[in-house]
């Protein structure tokens, strides 16, 4: 299992090299920036430099993840795993064990960059909640894309690409023409994890849920645990796909 | 019991002695950084207690010191990351994922229910808007248990993935789970003398008592932690086990007890509430743990460090 996910970092480094510079850069760039308004007594807070650092880099992180999601799907690989000890359940898993490991590293590195920030500016910034709530929706967004990957080899990502696509268009016309003053009002889903992360002391969180309504509550207190069910399942559906094998992607 | 060599839980040939040359390194390596950090701790309470960003940055350093001796020792050691513990393994071990929610959750429960009928409280929910705000405020403490799950890595990636497989091998499985116990308990220090956590700081004997009783909690403690570690191959389900103990316990308390009557009987309640339950459940889990090592000590053993022998049979 180890040396499968190695394997795959060693072969996708490039790309891997590629975002851990660009990161890297956009760090500095930012924190003298932010230091440099700071200095000047901007108005704009330091909530925002780490807000747009944090979705930045955890958009980005898609983009690697699925690269090391699509390698080495090819016929021959697949029969070759099928027989080794690895067996099909281990190479499986290390996709996903992947995908969780490069959202760990942009998590950790959010967290240095709001350290190096707080520093800057003397107030304590801290969105670790919120970090880690990323790393669970990509992990959520990486358990419908692995599959697909692995049931449709290279053309898995025109999939992708498609089902976003429908997905981004029923929303829009959903938010244009539909009903979303469920989403939007004074107990809607947005407030509670805006509340979520402003208070994350639990006692302001037990006042605030007492008082909402009850799909809010079961969106908020089951949510962590229906991704985990969701992982999981995704996880046995690519099991069963990669048994099958591709069925369009030629080695 | 004689000592006897469990390489990372799952090999049963005796120790030899650059293997034990070896693991005395790599607990001084780890200690050496928790004693560092538990000193910066102590100095950000004494002195940066006005200064958020320096106490949130040591603290969150010193959450995470264990971790870091890990990853010192096992990098002077040479003993790399390749093994298994840092890795889930959940194929075949969802019997230890189970006990790693379950047994805290128990555990929690037998706390709150032992404080309230020893003092005096009765079993009614005495949160305002009864069992509906009691159900509310377990859940959320189970839906923010991911999250803590995540700082409490910090923790258990030093002490079940290093400290006590180290201590085995020299002290034998009673003696780590002792030896790492008391370690576990007085790496404690800073947040028992200045923060008073558990225990409070008014009670005869401060702070004294509150770090006997919390080498206590921890020697029991550690039991059931290191028993799903080592059922599992993996040091995950010891970190979820962990995130219930630090999310869920203060739930069930507030549950049944009034704030008036915790905040009164700090110390009693961090008896009643951690350290007897603890204790009840610790010790049929230590049994289980010896049973294991008795079992392994039967069965084939796996071909490589943190493979369980199920897997490594199949």
């Amino acid at each position: 299992m180890i040396g499968l996910i190695r394997k795959d970092f060693y072969l996708n480094r490039k790309p891997i090299i590629a975002f851990s510079a660009m990161a890297l850069g956009y760090a500095v760039m930012m924190i003298i920036a932010s230091s440099l308004l700071h200095a000047m007594n901007s108005p704009i807070s330091v909530e925002f430099f780490s807000l747009i650092n944090t979705m930045l880099f955890y958009l980005c992180s898609i983009g690697v993840q699925s690269t090391m999601a699509q390698t080495d799907l090819g016929k021959k690989t697949r029969y070759y795993f099928c027989a080794s000890p690895a067996r099909i359940e281990g190479f499986v898993a290390s996709k996903y064990y992947e995908s969780f490991l490069i959202g760990f590293i942009v998590f950790l590195y959010c967290e240095i960059f709001d350290l190096i920030l707080s520093m800057i500016y003397g107030t304590l910034v801290n969105n670790s909640l919120l970090h880690v709530a990323l790393l669970f929706l990509i992990m959520v967004l990486q358990s419908f894309t692995i599959p697909l990957f692995i049931g449709f080899g290279r053309h898995g990502e025109h999939f992708k690409t498609v089902i976003i696509l429908i997905l981004f268009i029923c929303a829009a016309i959903y938010g244009l023409f539909g009903d979303v003053s469920f989403f939007m009002k004074k107990d809607g889903v947005i407030t509670a994890l805006r509340s979520m992360m402003e208070n994350a002391d639990t006692e302001s969180i037990l006042a605030w849920l007492l008082g909402a309504a009850y799909p809010v509550l079961i969106c908020v207190l089951l949510l962590p645990h229906l991704m985990i069910l969701l992982i999981y399942v995704s996880y046995r559906i690519s099991c069963t796909l990669f048994r099958r094998g591709a069925t369009t992607y030629e080695a | 019991m004689k000592p006897k060599a469990l390489n990372n839980g799952n090999s049963a040939e005796a120790p030899s002695a650059p293997e034990k040359k070896k693991a005395v390194t790599a607990i001084l390596i780890f200690l050496a950084t928790c004693l560092v950090f538990v000193l910066m701790q102590c100095y950000s309470y004494a002195r940066w207690q006005d200064n958020e960003v320096l106490s949130y940055v040591t603290y969150m350093a010193f959450l995470f010191s264990p971790m870091m001796g890990c990853v010192l020792a096992r990098l002077i050691t040479k003993e790399g990351f390749r093994d298994g513990i840092l890795w889930p393994s959940f194929l075949g071990n969802g019997k230890a994922y189970f006990l790693a929610l379950l047994i805290p959750t128990f555990t929690g429960f037998l706390g709150a229910v032992i404080s309230a009928l020893l003092l005096g409280e009765g079993l009614t929910i005495k949160l305002e808007g009864g069992l509906r705000t009691g159900i509310l405020a377990i859940l959320l403490c189970y839906a923010q248990l991911y999250y803590v799950a995540f700082i409490t890595a910090g923790e258990e990636l030093g002490w079940r993935a290093l400290l006590y497989d180290k201590l085995e091998i020299l002290l034998g499985t009673n003696g780590a789970v002792i030896l790492g116990g008391i370690l576990w308990g007085v790496w404690h220090f800073p947040a028992l003398y200045y923060v008073g956590i558990n225990f409070g700081k008014d009670y005869p004997g401060f702070p004294y008592l509150g770090i006997f009783l919390m080498c206590v909690a921890t020697v029991f403690m550690g039991v059931p932690l290191w028993l799903v570690r080592k059922m599992s191959g993996s040091v995950i389900p010891a970190c979820l086990f962990h995130g219930v103990v630090d999310s869920v316990f203060s739930g069930f308390l507030t549950l049944f007890l009034t704030q008036e009557v915790a905040s009164k009987n700090t110390l009693l309640v961090g008896i009643y509430g951690f350290v007897l339950p603890s204790v009840i459940v610790g010790i049929p889990a230590w049994i289980c743990l010896l049973r294991l090592d008795k079992r392994r000590e039967k069965t084939p053993v796996a071909d490589t460090p943190g493979q369980t022998t199920k897997n490594a049979r199949s």
